[in-house]
């Protein structure tokens, strides 16, 4: 292998690739937009004076290249929205191209930003909890109302959290967790609530897929169209997927009979 | 509307959490999310003014995101998907769900649609305020250095 510029700052760029396209990996796969992701792989490289980078990001792939050296290739199969990794992660190629660190603490202090600031499980329920109930006063619901959506924002990130540690992801778990977003609000229903809508949009909205509709939306504007038609599909699917699951329990309580205002 | 703006501020807060977001930044957002619906539930009580309520309501949205992004040296995006969520018309996809499943199929189309044209003015308005308000922030900071 022949000697390049960085092998004499006894940093072999392997090394370094890989470390960059973990940092890389990490902000995809927690919801960052493809030229923030772009951006901080080629600031990580520069830091760390490696020559000529070449990086590419797909919304479910990545790649980095530096000339006459390797090339790195990550998958990306699990996204989650994770807004603390994105700023974590972002601060810390900012503090490297201060002042850079030896390579091991730069992957120490990254696997430390991917883990970074995560609430507990528990925590989350209560967050999605006080979310539906906003949501469900916002849009038209009475006083009332809040109690069976405070309960439907706290199952559906139950199902939803549930599903995630299973494995399952995607549009299957979208439609579970949205079929467990409506069961309060029918139940409401059926107990003379006056707005059960308010209730269900409470609940469905803890699922909507409002980052990737943002992010769609930035890729756009970048110049990014592949990530941003890959990503408005996405959000169309999961929405679709909403729906139909948000539909089955209310199909079924009217197939019975049961009242609706 | 008052309480309404700040019920919107307490559901950017909220979601924010949701999505680990955490310390100050959670207060920003906030801020973002009571002043966005304030204007835009102001703007939309004006009869006949249609999406205008969701398209100003994401563009200040965008605008104040980026511009809280400039000057905390964050990701905008931290700001926006919260304050961004109450303004998905949830409402109206509901609507037509329920209408879909009772068989009233024309005025199942009507808030479908109704719903997809208020997405559009969401992401008009942000990708405006984007387009519009990054360059300006960029050169700013050019001159001041």
């Amino acid at each position: 292998m022949s000697q390049t510029p960085s092998d004499q700052l006894s940093i072999p760029t392997r090394k370094v690739l890989k470390v960059i396209a973990d940092a890389g990996t990490a902000l995809l796969a927690s919801g960052a937009e493809v030229a923030r992701v772009e951006d901080t792989m080629q600031r990580l490289a520069a830091a760390y004076h490696v020559e000529a980078v070449e990086v590419i990001v797909l919304p479910t792939a990545l790649f980095v290249s530096a000339a006459g050296s390797d090339t790195v290739i990550r998958r990306i199969r699990r996204r989650a929205v994770n807004l603390a990794v994105v700023a974590a992660v972002n601060q810390l190629s900012r503090d490297v191209s201060h002042k850079p660190v030896p390579i091991g603490e730069l992957e120490e202090r990254l696997s430390e930003a991917r883990h970074t600031a995560r609430y507990r499980p528990e925590a989350n329920l209560l967050f999605a909890a006080v979310g539906a109930g906003a949501i469900s006063q916002l849009m038209g619901g009475v006083r009332v109302d809040i109690i069976p959506a405070l309960v439907a924002g706290a199952f559906t990130q139950f199902v939803r959290e549930r599903l995630h540690r299973a494995g399952l992801v995607g549009g299957v778990a979208d439609m579970i967790s949205a079929v467990a977003a409506v069961l309060p609000g029918v139940a409401a229903a059926h107990w003379d609530v006056p707005h059960p809508g308010a209730i269900l949009v409470g609940g469905i909205m803890v699922l909507t897929p409002g980052l990737l509709m943002t992010t769609a939306v930035r890729d756009g504007i970048q110049g990014d169209l592949l990530s941003a038609a890959a990503r408005i599909l996405e959000a169309l699917l999961s929405a679709g997927a909403i729906a139909a699951g948000a539909s089955l329990p209310l199909y079924v309580y009217f197939a019975m009979g049961g009242r609706w205002t | 509307m008052i309480e309404s703006a700040l019920l919107s501020g307490l559901t950017a807060v909220a979601f924010g959490l949701l999505y680990q977001v955490s310390g100050s930044t959670l207060v920003v957002a906030g801020v973002i999310g009571t002043v966005s619906w304030g204007l835009s539930s102001l703007l939309s009580s004006i009869p006949g003014s249609g999406l205008l309520g969701d398209f100003v309501g994401a563009l200040v949205v965008g605008a104040m995101a980026e511009i809280a992004a400039s000057v905390r040296h964050q990701p905008a995006l931290v700001f926006v998907v919260p304050a961004i969520i109450v303004f998905v018309p949830g409402d109206q996809v509901y609507e037509s769900m329920v209408a879909f499943l009772k068989s009233h199929f024309l005025s199942g189309m009507q808030y479908g649609m109704g719903a997809l044209m208020a997405a559009g003015a969401l992401s008009v308005g942000l990708a405006l305020a984007t387009a519009v308000m990054r360059p300006m922030l960029r050169r700013g900071k050019r001159k001041a250095v």
